[in-house]
């Protein structure tokens, strides 16, 4: 006998709610195999012999399509109110402009410190 | 009836909350981050004892990868967790908490190994700490404040873990560990841009 009906302060589930998580586990399992393809994706970039401008693009949209996948499934904003999904967009926008902002003030090789002549260590092989 | 008030927004005031509560803390992990990446495109050279050393000498990136697994699979845990709460099935959400809590666990040790073989140093790497390097100031700050966040996480849903089996335990908790969900969902999300922009930026 499942537990739902036995547990005291809890009346068992609406036959929509019920539905509706039924539909929502499997996506979860899809939602967690996508990301581990990116993350493997990811990985599989560090070999890969393109120009690292490339490279940086790719690392930057497959972490974007994950953090996508998280916010939208995982944290259920897909079936959440439009508000919060605002919300949170807010928070981010502002949170990219202040890394674009910051970005933007200390560009490359402005103030490259001094390392008074040190050696450079060789990188070690395999790695 | 329902297990929540009703509000103006149509939004529990506290998943309201959370959420205004991720996006500040979406401000603050990007000042952290952003300050790392600065850091490390003016100051290119990693030197420790008078040595320019590789970072992905420092680094152990099948370590970091692992744990970057591990943290995924805790958020779906974490997913069917909250889903079998709205199914009312404490026995399910219980055990899928409990998954949750051990692959947190794991990510937390595994951090905690890897800072340790970073302050002590190994036979291609020196130690890096939190004052030697520059480097070694904003990693730490970076990931050790996103360490403490999943060791709130972690104490936060272990509480519910032990909560669930009191009497008190209600209909009424169903959001409180939904809200709880949100916040872990957040620290894997934060860890998402974490392990390309800061480990695998190193290696390309």
């Amino acid at each position: 006998m499942s537990e739902t009906t036995v547990k005291s302060g809890f009346s068992p589930a609406s036959k929509e709610m019920l539905d509706g998580e039924s539909k929502r586990y499997f996506t979860f399992f899809n939602v967690i195999l996508t990301l581990i393809v990116l993350t493997f994706l990811e990985l599989i970039l560090i070999v890969l012999p393109f120009h690292h401008i490339v490279l940086l693009t790719g690392l930057i949209v497959l972490s974007l399509i994950k953090f996508v996948l998280v916010i939208w499934y995982f944290m259920h904003l897909k079936w959440d109110q439009i508000f919060l999904t605002a919300l949170f967009i807010l928070g981010l926008v502002i949170a990219t402009g202040t890394v674009a902002a910051l970005l933007l003030l200390f560009p490359a090789g402005e103030s490259v410190m001094d390392n008074g002549g040190a050696p450079a260590v060789e990188a070690s092989a395999g790695q | 009836m329902s297990a929540t008030a009703p509000t103006n927004t149509g939004i529990p005031n506290k998943k309201l909350a959370m959420w205004a509560f991720l996006a500040s803390d979406c401000m603050f992990f990007g000042t952290l981050i952003s300050t790392h990446l600065i850091y490390r495109r003016v100051n290119p050279d990693v030197v420790i004892d008078g040595s320019v050393v590789p970072v992905t000498n420092i680094f152990d990136i099948e370590l970091t990868s692992a744990s970057t697994f591990i943290l995924l699979m805790s958020s779906l845990t974490m997913a069917l967790a909250v889903s079998a709460m709205h199914k009312h099935n404490i026995k399910a959400a219980r055990n899928f908490l409990l998954g949750t809590i051990l692959f947190g666990s794991l990510f937390i040790g595994a951090q905690v190994y890897e800072f340790n073989h970073f302050v002590h140093g190994t036979d291609i790497a020196p130690s890096l700490t939190l004052t030697n390097t520059i480097f070694g100031s904003t990693f730490y700050v970076l990931t050790g404040t996103h360490g403490v966040h999943v060791l709130l996480g972690l104490i936060w849903l272990t509480t519910w873990y032990f909560f669930s089996f009191s009497k008190k335990f209600g209909e009424e908790h169903v959001m409180d560990v939904e809200i709880t969900g949100l916040y872990w969902h957040f620290v894997d999300i934060v860890w998402v841009l974490i392990f390309p922009l800061v480990y695998i930026l190193e290696y390309i």
